[in-house]
């Protein structure tokens, strides 16, 4: 039914909650990474009373929080307004998307022991199992562009291809002057070696941010 | 761009969404050529037309006035 007041009614206070949400998992899902990793590096053998207590309460955390996610991402309806069938198959996929990443990442955690701190793996450089790197280098190759694709062609109307074409450009921007910026200031002594993996985050956040910014505003 | 759409969706007694669903994009997409935030493709532009029987520039209004600057 036409409502007169609703043009402010974006669906943008659920997106931002089901991004912060899949913020969470992540974090948390570092917090067990770390933990186990210290646990193991303790040398302890078994796990006591607190720190069982401490794993069950973010895995249920975890468990909570992607319950909830996943309940936003298939919800019929947003302020009383049906999805539309884009919207629906959009929320599917990214919310699918966030549990493949979540278990990438929590897998990465665990792979590695490097002694870093809890939480922090996603920027680490340390080894990784081969078998572990060859079947995260299939995922990237092959899986996600698959999705990628899916995604563009099926779920993606072209209100939101061009915000992500514009976040796409200040990416672009953001990475052509800051990588630059970066290893001139190491030459000149000022700060650490430039680091790719810590770039490659830079330029995705600043994609992302942007094609949410041009898509909810 | 200026546009009648939402007037022409309230004739209709439609939501964004419904308007979305025929014309295969999300609420978002409605909501943000509705209020002159993002202008449509040529080939949206076209499915609006006819979705509503009425030709684009009765749609849209990209402001020109007649004068002789084409």
């Amino acid at each position: 039914m036409f409502d007169p007041t609703e043009g402010q009614n974006t669906g943008r206070r659920s997106a931002l909650w089901m991004f912060l949400a899949s913020i969470g998992i992540v974090a948390i899902a570092g917090f067990i990474a770390g933990f186990m990793a210290q646990h193991q590096r303790s040398g302890d053998a078994v796990y006591k009373g607190a720190a069982i207590a401490a794993l069950a309460a973010a895995v249920l955390a975890i468990i909570g929080l992607g319950y909830w996610t996943w309940r936003n991402a298939s919800a019929q309806k947003v302020h009383g307004e049906d999805l539309t069938r884009r919207e629906r198959l959009n929320r599917y996929i990214l919310a699918g998307c966030i549990g493949l990443g979540g278990i990438m990442g929590l897998g990465i955690a665990l792979a590695e022991d490097d002694g870093g701190p809890a939480g922090m793996s996603m920027f680490s450089n340390s080894p990784l199992p081969t078998s572990f790197a060859l079947a995260f280098a299939f995922v990237l190759v092959a899986i996600v562009p698959a999705i990628t694709w899916y995604w563009h062609r099926y779920a993606v109307d072209e209100m939101e291809e061009s915000a992500y074409r514009e976040g796409t450009y200040y990416a672009f921007y953001a990475y052509a002057i800051g990588a630059p910026l970066w290893w001139i200031l190491w030459r000149g002594g000022l700060v650490s070696a430039p680091d790719g993996i810590v770039i490659y985050y830079i330029t995705i956040m600043v994609c992302g941010v942007v094609w949410m910014w041009k898509k909810y505003r | 761009m200026k546009n009648q759409l939402k007037v022409l969706r309230a004739m209709r007694n439609w939501s964004q969404a419904e308007l979305g669903e025929h014309l295969d994009v999300s609420r978002q997409a409605v909501n943000a050529i509705e209020t002159g935030k993002y202008d449509p493709s040529l080939p949206l532009a076209f499915k609006i037309s006819r979705l509503f029987g009425q030709p684009i520039q009765e749609i849209f209004d990209d402001g020109f006035d007649g004068g002789p600057n084409v």
